[in-house]
């Protein structure tokens, strides 16, 4: 049999980048690195699950149900958004997890020879989008662990369609108050798209943290990406969302692959959208969790940086490909920060109190 | 972004092996090796390499085959590669050692593969796809270096990291030799402008640290060993604070992360090189021309979450490879080696890859056979005649088989020194031959 000629076949941009190899599941891991149980601390999952509602719904779906498609646009569940943000049902486009979203909005403002601008360390998946789709990622290198506006602003082209930035950000917690989103704003002036990624702003406690959807109506240009995989719990179900003014909505809708997103994603998220008491429980075991883990942490002499979301960064004297390796013999599995640019720093999800004293008795075994 | 490997112009030839083609082979090349900038001496060189080469195949393991003849015109070497179809060739006959039937009492300097390895600067055999490829390579003549120190100007602690364009790479590499005298470096490094032409090839990347002035504070290089594994140098500093050889660390890191790269290697430590970067997979031993066998540190460190992987073992080296795990850290399922009385080929095949520059030959198995040792010993037999004082055998655990050959490998000598992690299909366990007559 003759092989395939992928050589030929494979645009450049796609034959020069790297899949991305997820990891394994728990039951491998555990059995690959001999540890009898496995706490993941990799991936920012609320420990506390979904809302109840939503668990109830969860518990609760009829298994013949499988068999009938989804609402092809998640109807229902943009009637809830819109109801709870005071917009068109029409202004939200649901997709299979926020980086599907991502992936809808890079193909509707981008062809080769354009390019996105974000930041060099934050959520891999605005570049590899753009990569593996030949668009040009120009990527701004944070400054104190923000995102630079004034660099971001400087890479500006003719070419340049879309601005992501990761609000507040992950992997650093850092994010942009109120006022400098706005100057942000006025100073592209409507003529490119600017993402803001608010994944994790449901954490957020700050005062001055700005919410994007408020600023949908001054600014057309914008677009607001949701999930409901961290604060909401439902990671396992593959949902979030984009918002933005209904002209800008309407376009990517284009390149939005409908009947995307199943049927108990839709109805749980329905279900978990309008949750604020959940919201408070989460936020104050990430408070305990995130305060306990300063102080092991002052304790043991190490670099962090702890600012919003359910994560915080270590900075480690060894390597955090290393100290990964270590700590799932531990039975702890964390995010070594390498392929984000952060060598030698470890991410960690802030989660149950008796988890982050395990994580931080491991961690002690590494550093003395 | 890492450096963009430059497309390399080339010239092919196809024909049957048979000695009446003898001339368009040899008339081939060094036209070849001539339009693409080698000098008179350097084409002959590989002319008479791919004479022997041609000769060897139309005697005997291979004539009468179709043979694909093509010369790759990089900017600092020109490379010769021989391929051909390996399902009716004897591929017994590719061991370096192999002498036709006829010509038994063959002395090993008469080995055509041997004659063509010594006019080349590199020679190299793999096996993909069903093909033999058989490379022959010779670098372009470049001045060396002098060996007097290079005043570099004191720089302020550096504030930028940055590509050097091929003025800067060449200070950089000028101002290697000016750091402490004896330091070890790589051969190439001897031959900067060579350096610089691989750099400009995409074949090494550099970063330099600058101070606010733009006078030159330190670098680094590396380069690609194969897909998935880098191999850097340094970081060199002219007089800069340890934070400089981080940022230049950090900087490598930044460019390498996101591409296929899982590993990095550095087989040439620096007092520089910061701790908490790098891990010590262990050491080998360096013959050097003194007959001192300094131990050299192998460093590494792994660029991904390491999601596991599955290593083969022979039972007489599942102690020391276990422990070796279990000292770096890394899970991998070891399975151990069994046998139960299947047919085994009667001979073993070995491929021979030459770095004469270096003295270095690495030994990569590609059959396994009942002669193992005897191929083995005779290889070593003929190398250490040959001068060449480093020799290596990789052995991939990834692949069962090649777990065979240890036995086979001890009992000649050889010695497990290192595994390098996802090195090539799985791990390599690096073995490294100790003893014997030396250079």
């Amino acid at each position: 049999m003759n092989p395939v000629p992928l050589d030929r076949l494979l645009p450049d941009y796609v034959r020069r980048f790297e899949p991305y190899i997820p990891s394994k599941p728990d039951a491998e891991l555990m059995r690959l690195y001999g540890c009898a149980t496995l706490h993941r601390l990799n991936n920012n999952e609320n420990a506390l699950g979904p809302p109840p509602a939503a668990q109830d719904i969860i518990r609760q779906f009829p298994p013949p149900r499988a068999a009938l498609y989804p609402s092809g646009d998640a109807y229902g569940l943009r009637q809830k958004l819109a109801a709870r943000f005071g917009k068109h049902p029409d202004q939200f486009l649901v997709g299979n997890g926020a980086n599907e979203v991502i992936s809808f909005a890079i193909k509707a403002f981008c062809e080769p020879g354009d390019n996105i601008v974000t930041a060099d360390k934050t959520f891999a998946v605005y570049e590899w989008v753009a990569t593996f789709s030949g668009i040009d990622a120009r990527l701004i290198p944070l400054r104190d662990y923000a995102f630079d506006d004034q660099a971001m602003l400087a890479a500006i082209d003719d070419r340049t369609k879309i601005l992501f930035v990761c609000n507040p950000n992950n992997p650093t917690g850092t994010y942009w108050e109120r006022e400098r989103l706005l100057r942000f704003l006025d100073r592209v002036a409507g003529q490119r798209i600017v993402v803001v990624d608010e994944a994790y702003c449901e954490f957020v406690e700050a005062e001055d943290f700005p919410d994007g959807m408020n600023l949908i109506d001054a600014y057309p240009n914008l677009v607001i990406f949701r999930t409901f995989s961290k604060m909401y719990g439902l990671a396992g179900l593959r949902i979030g969302y984009l918002a933005g003014h209904l002209d800008v909505v309407n376009a990517i809708r284009r390149t939005c692959i409908v009947y995307s997103v199943n049927t108990l994603a839709q109805l749980a998220a329905e279900a978990a959208v309008n949750d604020d008491a959940h919201i408070e429980r989460t936020r104050h075991l990430v408070r305990e969790s995130k305060a306990f883990l300063r102080e092991e942490l002052q304790r043991m002499g190490l670099p962090f940086v702890a600012g919003e979301g359910n994560y915080l960064m270590i900075q480690l004297a060894m390597s955090d490909t290393l100290a990964y390796r270590k700590l799932m013999a531990q039975g702890l599995m964390i995010r070594a920060m390498t392929g984000f640019r952060f060598p030698n720093w470890i991410r960690v999800s802030l989660t149950r109190l008796d988890v982050m004293e395990a994580f931080a008795a491991a961690l002690r075994t590494l550093v003395r | 972004m890492e450096p963009q490997v430059a497309k390399i112009p080339a010239t092919r030839l196809a024909i049957s092996i048979n000695r009446c083609f003898l001339p368009l082979c040899t008339g081939f090349v060094e036209q070849s090796a001539r339009a693409f900038g080698l000098g008179d001496s350097e084409a002959l060189s590989l002319t008479l390499a791919a004479e022997e080469i041609f000769n060897y195949l139309a005697d005997g393991p291979a004539c009468g085959q179709n043979l694909d003849i093509e010369c790759l015109g990089n900017t600092f070497q020109v490379a010769t590669v021989f391929t051909l179809p390996t399902n009716t060739l004897n591929l017994r006959a590719f061991n370096f050692t192999f002498r036709p039937a006829l010509n038994e009492d063959q002395l090993p300097a008469d080995l055509g593969l041997l004659i063509a390895s010594r006019t080349v600067d590199h020679l190299q055999f793999d096996l993909k796809a069903g093909k033999f490829r058989l490379t022959l390579s010779k670098d372009k003549a470049y001045p060396a270096l002098e060996h007097k120190p290079l005043l570099m100007p004191r720089a302020e602690p550096a504030v930028t990291f940055r590509r050097p364009d091929p003025a800067e790479l060449l200070l950089l590499l000028n101002g290697l030799m000016g750091l402490s005298p004896g330091r070890r470096l790589p051969p190439e490094f001897a031959q900067p402008g060579k350096v610089v032409d691989m750099a400009g090839a995409g074949l090494y990347g550099a970063l330099i640290a600058v101070d606010p002035a733009g006078r030159l504070g330190g670098g680094l290089l590396w380069h690609r060993l194969s897909d998935q594994m880098v191999e850097c140098f340094g970081p060199y500093l002219f007089g800069q604070p340890a934070a400089t050889a981080r940022s230049l660390l950090d900087h490598l890191l930044g460019v390498l992360a996101k591409t296929p790269a899982v590993g990095l290697l550095n087989r040439y430590p620096t007092p520089d090189l910061p701790s908490g970067y790098f891990e010590v997979l262990g050491a080998w031993g360096h013959h050097a021309r003194d007959g001192s066998l300094p131990e050299i540190p192998v460093h590494y460190r792994s660029l991904e979450e390491d999601t596991g992987a599955v290593a083969w073992t022979h039972p007489a080296l599942r102690a020391f490879i276990a422990k070796e795990y279990e000292r770096l850290a890394f899970a991998r399922d070891l399975i151990t080696l069994s046998a139960a009385g299947e047919r085994i080929s009667p001979y073993s095949v070995l491929t021979t890859e030459f770095n004469r520059p270096a003295g270095v030959v690495t030994l990569r198995p590609i059959w396994w056979g009942e002669d193992a040792e005897c191929n083995l010993r005779e290889h070593v037999r003929v190398l250490r005649q040959e001068g060449l004082r480093d020799l290596f055998f990789e052995q991939d655990l990834g692949r069962s088989w090649q777990s065979h050959f240890t036995p086979a490998l001890l009992a000649a000598g050889f010695s497990p020194m290192v595994i390098l992690p996802h090195g090539g299909h799985g791990d390599l366990l690096m073995f490294e031959h100790r003893g014997g007559d030396l250079p």
